[in-house]
């Protein structure tokens, strides 16, 4: 979850205000995790990949 | 490019929990949560008991709340938004971002007719009109709270019901 540009990291961004970094496996994990524990959503990898983006 | 392109990841659903989470910080209140000051929004699904899943996530974010109270409801953007009050102690998850409590007037329409714009503000001064309510018709909810809670609530007793109090 470095704030540094890597290659190869997606974010996403959750209307809460928290951003998830993570390679692809990393982030499908962390924003599940988020979104579960904070929001009682339920996101599957597809969808969680639909909302990331490359870090810019 | 990392949100130009596409609003934050939200909450969805017919039936979504709108949570403010209240503190009181010496004499001031507080807003705070795990979105800040801003409201926690998490989603109520069919299997859900909305008031369980508020009391399950306050706890396992911030620690076991000294009162959840289910305080207003109104029609949201994709369905309903069911509005609720957490109080969590002074010293409970302190490291979240918090902003004091300012008072506002309340939404207002015809006897029969839902105000047609809702401020967070409004929804947060009702819902501490309705606990202050509570606090002095309801045992549970006079114990849970501290005098310095009952004392800043008593502010938001209307003026002329305060002498009925305790």
């Amino acid at each position: 979850m470095s704030k540094q540009p890597r290659d190869g990291v997606l974010v996403v961004h959750c209307a809460c205000g928290v951003v998830m970094r993570g390679t692809e496996s990393e982030l499908v994990v962390i924003v599940q995790k988020h979104a579960l524990e904070s929001h009682n959503m339920k996101a599957t990898r597809e969808e969680v990949l639909s909302r990331a983006r490359p870090e810019s | 490019m990392e949100s130009a392109d596409r609003p934050p990841w939200g909450t969805e659903g017919p039936v979504q929990a709108e949570v403010f989470v209240v503190r009181l910080r010496g004499d001031r209140l507080e807003l705070t949560g795990p979105c800040g000051p801003d409201a926690w929004y998490i989603e109520s699904h069919a299997e859900d008991d909305p008031m369980e899943l508020v009391k399950r996530l306050s706890t396992n974010l911030m620690g076991p709340p000294l009162l959840v109270h289910s305080t207003s409801w109104r029609r949201g953007a994709s369905g309903v938004i069911l509005s609720f009050l957490v109080v969590v102690g002074e010293d409970q998850a302190s490291e979240l971002a918090s902003v004091p409590i300012g008072r506002a007037e309340l939404a207002r329409n015809t006897a029969a007719d839902a105000a047609t714009g809702i401020a967070t503000a409004q929804v947060v001064e009702h819902a501490l009109r309705h606990v202050a309510w509570l606090a002095q018709d309801d045992e549970a909810v006079r114990a849970a709270l501290s005098p310095a809670w009952l004392a800043v609530l008593a502010n938001y007793v209307p003026e002329p019901f305060r002498h009925l109090g305790r």
